[in-house]
């Protein structure tokens, strides 16, 4: 195996794991490795002064696991499968580590954590499950989750990787999630529902509640800025 | 999600606690059956223990809103408090159900 030479901005200091995985891979040095048996003991984890926060997937292989590695910039990231993002108190567990870890008012949490859960549920319903919104009827409301259900079942989907990327400094705290599907689509951040509809309010609230949404250039990451 | 049934004289009382979001739609479907069991002409949706919503749970409680006006049930919802709250005052859902 080829020796890797990490720089210190590219270190890696956690790989956190949520189930029984493979063996972590030697690096040349020990980065925190540990197994959390779920989700919600993620948030003290995600309250160290690391930077960023692996979960090794069930379907990973060593060359996947460093690509995540490079592939991670200088701010906090949290790099976790859908299957696990899928977890109810997911977006809880998370908004609590980064109001407490970037030391946020208590009143913008709630903000945040609705923002979170929303762009969550995108990431992972519209992006790595690939379902389109349903036509506002009951049937297709029940379909359309029913579909939810069969391909989060899958394992080829649970793989599929979302991340989570918060930056603050005096002025401003910005939230960017990533995921694998095929991108937004066009005009997705214009589109406004009428109060009766049964469906796709997401990025409205979003919109509602965060101070500046965009969508970056890659088509595929949700930004939200909040300003302090 | 878990919900409890209460019945008044003249209304049934549906109280719906812990987290209503895309997570828990099996367990809201279980909700829709009752609706043919009841005796009354109006529902109340109680929130008091509702800690967190999300565009879905909005979209189940429409839908829920939908399956009333089929029957002929009046509905409303009570005692939404914090970040649920908030989330029905920026959909707007004073303009869909009454309170």
């Amino acid at each position: 195996m080829a020796q890797l030479q990490f720089s210190a901005t590219q270190s890696l200091d956690f790989l956190c794991s949520f189930g029984n995985q493979p063996l972590m891979p030697d690096f040349g040095y020990t980065p925190y490795y540990f197994t959390l048996p779920n989700p919600s003991l993620l948030t003290p984890i995600l309250l160290k002064s690391n930077r960023f926060f692996l979960e090794i997937g069930a379907m990973d292989t060593l060359e996947k696991t460093l690509d995540r590695i490079f592939a991670a910039g200088p701010s906090f990231a949290l790099n976790v499968t859908t299957l696990s993002a899928y977890d109810g108190a997911f977006s809880d567990h998370v908004s609590m580590a980064l109001e407490q870890r970037f030391f946020l008012e208590s009143t913008l949490r709630m903000s945040i954590r609705t923002c979170l859960q929303e762009a969550l549920a995108n990431a992972i319903i519209h992006g790595n499950l690939a379902l389109e919104s349903p036509k506002c009827s009951a049937s297709s409301f029940n379909d359309f989750h029913e579909a939810i259900t069969c391909r989060i079942a899958q394992d080829h989907f649970q793989a599929l990787r979302i991340c989570i990327m918060a930056t603050c400094d005096e002025q401003y705290f910005t939230l960017r999630i990533r995921d694998q599907g095929k991108g937004f689509p066009h005009h997705a951040l214009l589109t406004s529902p009428t109060p009766d509809a049964l469906c796709g309010r997401g990025l409205f609230l979003i919109q509602s509640l965060a101070n500046h949404v965009w969508i970056e250039a890659d088509n595929k990451t949700l930004s939200m800025r909040f300003n302090l | 999600m878990e919900f409890t049934i209460v019945n008044h004289p003249d209304v049934v009382e549906i109280v719906i606690s812990g987290q209503f979001t895309f997570n828990h739609n099996q367990k809201f479907k279980q909700l829709l059956p009752l609706l043919d069991t009841l005796q009354v002409r109006a529902i109340t949706i109680n929130l008091h223990g509702v800690e967190f919503i999300d565009s879905s749970g909005l979209g189940m409680l429409l839908l829920l809103r939908d399956e009333c006006v089929k029957r002929d049930l009046g509905i409303t919802l009570q005692q939404a408090q914090g970040q649920v709250e908030k989330i029905l005052t920026i959909s707007k859902f004073d303009q869909i159900f009454a309170t």
